[in-house]
């Protein structure tokens, strides 16, 4: 019964598997019978012994055989009552061979029926005295019909004893019987019940063990981390404790002697100057580590030119190269240097660090700079002639506070936290930075940064974490609406607008600016003037979109022109995006809804597609015309069309006058017009609104059907909602 | 006051430029040193009664040379007047000072006046 290895795993299959019924050994049961069997053939053919007494003893062994099990501790030896039944039923049938056929009847009606009888399963103590009396009667019926008239009460008395003295072993045997019975059942559940039990908590001491390692690892990191923290304040204690040294002795010593020559004034002045500017750049250097470990630093992040950033970083320190004789040089691969996304000043800063420090450690000779794109990310290397770093100080020199040659008089001053500084903001740029030196030939140190692949996300942010602009922009109380215009005039005019009726605006002349804007403030709504998105119709557009912040912010499509001879005006009636589908094309027409059966013109450079339009149109019954830019205004007069479709990628600023044209002239204003565009109006958070088609005024309530989409996306205005 | 000599060892040549100055003004003859080996250097050779011992210098720091100076055979019967200057204030660090035989233990940023005042004191209690 080695369950133990048995079961060692799973808890909910050993309940079951762990039960095993533990049976009699057959062996143990062979051996009886045959010592019965023996025993009672050498009484059976000798006739020696009588028979009442033998089988008196032989009952009373088979009966109280359980017990004995019991009693020497064998209980892997007990039988079940059925077991012990057959056994008395053998018995039974060698008695009666024997010839003591009422004798056998008289000694074994009793167990017999008790151990056949219905409560043998139950042990019920109320079947057992039913199953006594029936044999008591049983035996009184029998003993009376066979010893009727001699000594008929002297053997009833005599198979009362008999009953008596089997009753009286047999019942708690049977008792036992049942009780083993449980107990056997009992012991197998508890046994089951506590390999799995034990399995459960074997389980559980594991996954505490498992737990605790982890708690135990967290322990000694975070120790780590606290024993660092506690090294790196005592380094900064030690660093701020030397220049302050100095300032207080030199300050004090000014005050104690008032006599001193007037260059030790100067040279005392000098050094307090210098220490108080160590002692600032050593705070400001910390505040930076501090803030850099901790993750609060802003970061304004932009697509930069590297290069510049190079340039500009040497020629600050220029002077001090020049003062030590030595000469930079960067070279730059031919057409420039892929651009990053980074936050500008950090990697200035990263620059002059090395730089400085290359100056610093180079006493003759010049440094390198070379920087170059590889795959996903922009290698820069900063070479220099200098003495050169140990092995053993590669990674420690990034630590806080080392100093290269601690152990060579003169050393250079610095705050020590250049590099850590420098290290701290490439990863958090996800690069990486590391040195390359030979002892005496010079040091390179190189630095990666991710390239800007066009992924306007920022790569390091936690993005699930809203900016707390956006927080704040939840709490306020007017809606924004930015106005996104190429026209000075028009933007302006839609701002106050808006501002009258109680919004907040923004203003954005090109979609860069848009961008920024709207990523800063998160604007409930943009307006945006169609061809005001910049030389890539969808910058402005897909910018938008790719943030995912601003992926779902709604924008309002708009067409307004200025002309200064016809004042603003609200121009296009829809818009159908490239390439035109023909679903499209008549669900703007309905929308545009041309009063009379006139052609269509179809105003385009690109005559495949007007082209197509027309065939389009045609199969739906509509004729078409066709024009040219520069001969539309004259097409329209002579045909007078019922609707326009203008394409806005006409050379210039050509739609925007020939829609001028359109909307001046008596003849040609009250036509609808549908501007073609590059630009998906697919989006289901861009709406081209469809404004009037009459001639505007700036204060007519042409703009009603604009606004009205605004107070749908934003709100009503503060001014009405109060 | 000839005859009062002190040597003032530490690798900040600010450190050393104040201390020596203040001393020389008040009329001890001083020597100054920039590393633990150019300091025991100067003390065989000078034979100050004070020496001043920053605790951080190359090759030797203040502890080992604090050590020498109390157990080198070549300066026994010398019993010169250790100051420890230091920037570490935890009493770990001063209980290991005065272990090495340090006699005082000052930290940084100290005043002159303080030093001074130490000085008098010392100069006066040992005269003779």
């Amino acid at each position: 019964m080695d369950m133990d290895n048995e079961q060692a795993v799973d808890i909910p299959q050993g309940l079951h598997a762990g039960i095993k019924v533990e049976e009699f050994s057959p062996r143990a049961e062979f051996r009886l019978t045959v010592l019965l069997l023996v025993f009672l053939s050498g009484n059976f053919f000798s006739g020696a012994a009588s028979p009442h007494g033998m089988f008196n003893a032989v009952m009373g062994a088979a009966l109280l055989y359980n017990l004995a099990v019991i009693a020497i501790g064998r209980r892997h030896w007990l039988k079940a009552g059925h077991t012990l039944a057959v056994d008395l039923a053998i018995i039974l049938v060698l008695s009666h061979l024997s010839g003591g056929a009422d004798s056998a009847v008289k000694y074994f009606g009793l167990p017999y029926l008790y151990l056949f009888g219905p409560g043998m399963e139950e042990r019920k103590l109320g079947w057992y005295l039913a199953a006594f009396i029936a044999g008591i009667l049983l035996l009184i019926a029998v003993d009376h019909g066979k010893a009727a008239g001699a000594g008929l009460y002297g053997d009833i008395l005599q198979s009362l004893l008999n009953i008596s003295v089997f009753a009286g072993a047999g019942w708690p045997a049977v008792l036992l019987s049942g009780h083993i019975r449980k107990e056997r059942d009992l012991q197998q559940i508890s046994a089951s019940t506590f390999h799995a039990l034990n399995n459960a908590l074997h389980l559980r001491t594991q996954n505490l063990q498992t737990a605790l390692d982890a708690l135990t690892e967290a322990h000694k990191h975070l120790k780590l981390v606290d024993e660092k923290k506690t090294r790196f304040l005592s380094s900064v204690s030690h660093e701020l404790r030397t220049p302050l040294t100095s300032i207080r002795s030199f300050t004090e010593i000014m005050l104690m002697y008032k006599d001193l020559d007037r260059g030790v004034q100067e040279e005392f002045l000098g050094i307090i100057s210098k220490e108080s500017s160590r002692l600032s750049l050593l705070i400001n250097d910390v505040l930076d580590v501090v803030k850099l470990e901790s993750g609060k630093t802003e970061r304004h992040l932009v697509k930069v030119d590297l290069g510049e950033v190079i340039r500009d970083s040497m020629k600050s320190l220029e002077p001090m190269a020049a003062e030590k004789g030595l000469v930079m040089a960067f070279t730059e691969p031919e057409g420039g240097l892929p651009l990053v996304k980074g936050d500008k000043n950090q990697l200035a800063q990263v620059m002059i660090n090395l730089l400085n420090n290359a100056i610093k450690f180079t006493s003759k000779g010049g440094i390198t700079i070379t920087a170059k794109g590889e795959e996903d990310h922009l290698l820069v290397a900063v070479n220099d002639t200098g003495e050169g770093i140990f092995p053993e100080e590669k990674d420690a020199i990034f630590e806080e506070f080392y100093r290269v040659g601690d152990n060579i008089a003169g050393r250079p001053k610095g705050s020590g936290l250049g590099l850590t500084i420098s290290k701290k903001i490439i990863e958090y740029h996800g690069g990486r930075i590391w040195v390359e030196s030979e002892l005496g030939k010079g040091s390179t140190f190189c630095f990666t940064v991710p390239l800007d692949i066009g992924e306007l996300i920022q790569p390091f942010q936690d993005r699930s974490a809203p900016p707390d602009k956006v927080a704040a922009a939840a709490k306020r109380d007017k809606s924004y609406v930015l106005v996104l215009d190429k026209n000075n005039i028009t933007r302006q005019l839609l701002r106050k607008r808006l501002e009258g009726l109680g919004y907040n605006t923004l203003g954005a002349e090109c979609g860069k600016s848009g961008l920024n804007l709207a990523k800063e403030w998160d604007p409930d709504v943009v307006v945006s003037d169609i061809l005001s998105y910049g030389e890539n119709d969808t910058h402005f557009h897909k910018g938008l979109r790719v943030m995912p912040r601003t992926a779902g912010m709604p924008i309002l499509l708009t067409a307004f022109v200025n002309d200064p001879r016809h004042g603003l005006q609200i121009a296009v009636n829809g818009f159908l995006s490239r390439p035109v589908n023909r679903y499209d094309l008549m669900k703007a027409i309905e929308v545009a809804s041309p009063r009379d059966r006139g052609p269509i013109m179809v105003i385009s450079r690109d005559r495949l597609e007007a082209r197509t339009i027309q065939l389009m149109l045609g199969t739906e019954g509509h004729s078409v015309s066709m024009a040219e830019c520069s001969s539309a205004i004259e097409a329209c007069r002579r045909e007078k069309p019922s609707l326009i479709l203008l394409d806005s990628s006409l050379p210039g600023e050509s739609w925007r006058e020939t829609l001028a044209l359109l909307k001046s002239d008596p003849a040609t204003c009250a036509r609808p017009v549908i501007l073609i565009t590059e630009l998906s109006v697919q989006d289901r958070n861009v709406k081209a609104v469809t404004l009037g088609h009459e001639p505007f005024t700036p204060d007519a309530e042409l703009m009603e059907p604009l606004l009205k989409e605004i107070r749908k996306l934003a709100g009503a205005g503060a001014a009405q909602a109060g | 006051m000839p005859g009062q000599r002190i040597l003032v060892a530490d690798d900040e040549p600010y450190l050393t430029r104040s201390l020596s100055f203040v001393l020389r003004k008040e009329g001890y003859e001083v020597e100054t040193a920039s590393d633990g080996e150019e300091a025991l250097r100067r003390f065989e050779e000078f034979g100050p009664q004070v020496v001043f011992l920053d605790l951080m210098m190359p090759k030797k720091d203040g502890y080992e040379v604090c050590h020498a100076i109390r157990n080198d055979p070549k300066f026994r019967g010398i019993h010169p007047y250790v100051v420890i200057l230091t920037c570490k204030g935890q009493e770990v660090d001063r209980y290991k000072g005065y272990l090495e035989g340090a006699d005082e233990y000052m930290a940084k940023p100290f005043s002159p006046v303080d030093i001074i005042a130490k000085l008098k004191e010392y100069f006066l209690l040992n005269a003779g």
